[in-house]
């Protein structure tokens, strides 16, 4: 290759690769930029911190709310002192008539019923997709549900109200309605009444009649478009047809319980297939879907918990403390960049090379994890470590091959290609496992397994495709090179003279 | 290094192995009677205790009362030993500490240590204006949990059991069936050791524990690997016996077997003491480290010193039994 081709190759791959960089982490104040994009990536709890909420089941309050509902009215407090007694071990007030038994105790039934609640709300929140989540019962009256806050860093930082509540929208949606109990039934009125049902020929010995017009929900995807899609079963088509073109005008809601989903119908429009679309963002389509799903296919809450306030979700600081990201971040830059340049020591400008494509994997991997969304935690950057040792592994391996082909005595173009050509299977092989492993990993892992998964197959392409850069590259810049085994580190064998 | 591969070797070495993979089993089983589970499960499969204190801002005549202090101190009073405390505030800005104790902590002393906070917060707000209408509210409770995570737990079972039957089909087909016996052998030795060591260290198992058993497995998978390629490249170079090919296949991938998991290990400290500076939580670092350094050394013992012996003794039983067959050909 001609001197004048390295060095442009050289210089456009060194420019984009400083462009990209300084893309990632520095922000520009350009019209329509949605900031840099390195600290707009999710984290996960440990990094970022938990959002939880306390569900009361219905006949259950909280001693706070009782002594404000009770607070200088003496007929409220009557009224509650008949009808609640209180747990002291839960700093509860539980109704009496439905919750406890002949002596006063926490009834069996009610035992049963909240541990299979929280079972179910757990089924439901793992559908999700969450690296981490919990629920569990509290001193068994209660139930917490907590999930990751799914911050950014930036978002995490936020100390104005306003602001860190337009942040938690998110994940505010998916434990407002992912946890929301009762039957599917379409009404009339955005406000929940009984008289609004607009389908009234419910089953006699099925109360929830309307739950079987409907097959199951998904997230539709197409375009940069994102919508809820709701399939629906013969019967169910005929009968929303129905209830649909009974009006010409006016709006239809699709309610859980007594919960609207903010899913609307035009009165008088019939629909023409079977699958119904709502435009919704792509975490609110999953958090109804979610919830459609486990509703049609009959598994429904069995107490009926308070709802979702934003005022009690609760959002925590990391276990580790506030700052925890930056101090990672700074681990794992200063891991990058010991791996881009500890290996000049023994390679020389050799090591340059392998410097330049693991600055190249490192960009490629932030990239990806921010345009799929994966949320980032210690064990998905531990997984793109692991890439990014894969690659290391994969160029250290080939250059000592190398090296020993040189210590035969042989040119450094016979040694580069006799070395890619012995080590090539084993590297194959083991990209090729690990690639399946990392598959494996996504697709039947849950939560963070699969992502480290997802980042850890990113990483192990990745670290293949660059190992056979690498080679390019060592060609285009070598031809710059007058002493090519000074720049690959390599003692030249001295030929005897006769 | 000769000395180190042979027959004789791989009996000492499978009869350590076997030794640490049944007491931990043992142990396991003994604690799972008396200490509710096989593996001491962290916070996030296992029920736990907290105390939580909600109190809103505290800022009386232009001074801040530090409501996390007097909370620490009291708690420290009491006896209790916290493993976590979390901060949070609602959208109302409503403020919680949450502090998390193991289900073993006793009830009596918690309780104590919520009076305490109530009556200490009480008396210092006493000593401002205004001290009486900020409401605080310090309460102990009992949280039963394992709900999400034996679900994780098993699904991450389920994932590493194809990983090594993947494994096993691939590097058949690639090399040949003794060569895939030794490495799933060699994915399930050093899983269950892993296990093992988990189970009698009595480290708190939470998804790290998860994460670093598929570390593991993808380690041993390239070590492994990396020694059946060397095997299969040398026998075929050299005309001297399998015992040599493996001796001189092992010497080989010996720095690779070696600095990878080092490196790891490495990695591992590096992450774990960022997560614990801005705490200053020794046992944040420290249980993670445990895992690492387990799933790290189980690594360079299985893939230096076992994977070669188990693939000597595997071809030996090949010979010993073509031998015979061999001699009716003949």
């Amino acid at each position: 290759m001609g001197k004048v081709k390295s060095v442009i190759i050289t210089a456009l791959l060194v420019a984009a690769i400083i462009v990209l960089t300084l893309f990632a982490t520095i922000s520009f104040g350009v019209s329509g930029s949605n900031d840099a994009f390195m600290i707009n990536i999710p984290f996960g709890s440990e990094l970022a911190g938990d959002a939880s909420v306390i569900f009361y089941p219905e006949g259950v309050i909280a001693e706070a709310k009782y002594k404000s509902d009770t607070f200088e009215n003496e007929e409220k407090l009557k009224e509650y002192e008949d009808k609640y007694s209180y747990v002291e071990s839960a700093h509860v007030y539980v109704d009496k008539d439905k919750l406890t038994d002949a002596d006063g105790n926490q009834s069996d039934s009610f035992i049963k019923s909240i541990k299979s609640d929280a079972q179910l709300l757990s089924d439901r929140f793992g559908e999700k997709g969450y690296s981490s989540y919990s629920v569990t019962v509290v001193d068994d009256y209660l139930i917490k549900v907590s999930v990751p806050s799914g911050l950014t860093y930036v978002q995490s930082q936020l100390e104005d109200v306003n602001l860190r509540n337009a942040a938690y929208s998110e994940v505010s949606h998916a434990l407002n309605y992912i946890s929301v109990d009762g039957g599917l039934s379409i009404r009339s009125d955005a406000t929940y009444s009984k008289n609004n049902n607009l389908y009234q020929e419910l089953d006699k010995n099925d109360p929830y009649t309307f739950n079987r017009f409907f097959k199951g929900a998904s997230v539709f995807r197409r375009g940069g478009t994102t919508a809820l899609k709701i399939d629906l079963t013969d019967e169910g088509f005929e009968e929303i047809n129905k209830i649909l073109t009974a009006s010409s005008d006016g709006t239809a809601y699709l309610y859980a319980g007594k919960t609207s989903l903010q899913l609307t119908f035009t009165m008088g429009t019939a629909l023409t297939e079977k699958s119904m679309y709502f435009q919704s963002s792509r975490a609110a389509s999953e958090d109804y879907a979610i919830l459609i799903n486990s509703i049609a296919h009959g598994k429904m809450l069995a107490n009926e918990l308070s709802d979702v306030d934003n005022e009690n979700i609760i959002i925590t600081s990391p276990v580790a403390g506030k700052n925890v990201a930056v101090a990672v971040g700074v681990v794992v830059l200063v891991i990058i960049l010991l791996a881009a340049f500890l290996p000049v020591i023994r390679y020389k400008k050799l090591g340059l090379v392998n410097a330049l494509m693991v600055l190249t994997y490192s960009i490629a991997l932030l990239t990806a994890i921010y345009i799929i969304g994966i949320e980032l935690t210690l064990g998905g950057l531990f997984a793109a470590i692991l890439g990014l040792a894969l690659l290391s592994f994969s160029n250290f391996f080939t250059f000592e091959a190398v090296r020993r082909e040189t210590a035969l005595g042989r040119t450094i173009e016979a040694s580069v290609k006799l070395g890619y050509k012995k080590s090539m299977f084993a590297i194959l092989d083991i990209h090729v496992m690990l690639i399946i492993a990392a598959v494996v990993m996504t697709l039947v892992g849950v939560g963070e397994l699969s992502a480290c998964g997802l980042i850890f197959l990113i990483g192990s392409i990745a670290s293949f495709v660059l190992y056979w850069f690498t080679r390019f590259m060592w060609y285009v810049i070598s031809s710059l090179a007058h002493n090519k085994f000074a720049f690959c580190g390599y003692a030249k064998e001295v030929e005897d003279d006769e | 290094m000769n000395k180190l591969y042979s027959a004789s070797k791989f009996r000492i070495f499978a009869i350590i192995s076997c030794a640490i993979i049944v007491i931990g089993m043992a142990l396991g089983t003994v604690f799972h009677f008396v200490s509710n589970g096989f593996f001491n499960y962290g916070g996030e499969y296992s029920s736990y205790k907290t105390i939580t204190v909600s109190y809103s801002i505290v800022e009386l005549n232009g001074e801040d009362i530090d409501i996390e202090e007097i909370c620490d101190t009291a708690i420290a009073e009491s006896g209790a030993n916290y493993y976590s405390k979390t901060n949070g505030s609602s959208f109302s800005d409503e403020r919680q500490i949450e502090y998390r104790f193991a289900v073993s902590e006793d009830s009596a002393a918690l309780d104590g240590a919520v009076t305490a906070i109530n009556n200490k917060i009480a008396e210092a707000l006493s000593q401002y204006i205004g001290g009486e209408i900020i409401k605080t509210h310090a309460q102990m409770s009992v949280q039963t949990g394992l709900l999400g995570g034996g679900f994780t737990l098993w699904r991450a079972a389920v994932a590493l059991a194809v990983i090594v039957a993947v494994q096993l089909i691939y590097t058949a087909i690639r090399y040949k069936l003794s060569a895939a016996i030794v490495a799933a052998v060699m994915d399930l030795h050093n899983l269950a050791l892993y296990a093992a060591l988990l189970a009698i260290c009595r480290i708190p198992v939470s998804s790290s524990a998860l994460v670093y058993g598929i570390i593991l497995t993808l380690v041993t998978v390239v070590c492994v690997t990396l020694l059946l390629e060397r095997i299969k490249r040398n026998a075929k170079d050299n005309a001297g016996s399998i015992q040599d090919a493996v001796v001189a296949s092992a010497g080989q991938t010996l720095k690779t077997n070696v600095a990878l998991p080092v490196f790891l290990a490495v990695v591992s400290v590096l992450f774990f003491v960022a997560v614990a500076i801005e705490s200053l939580s020794v046992v944040a670092a420290l249980i993670p480290m445990a895992m690492a350094f387990a799933s790290f050394a189980v690594t360079v013992y299985g893939n230096v010193f076992l994977a070669p012996n188990v693939y000597i003794f595997i071809k030996n039983i090949g010979t010993t039994i073509s031998k015979p067959s061999s001699k009716k050909g003949n």
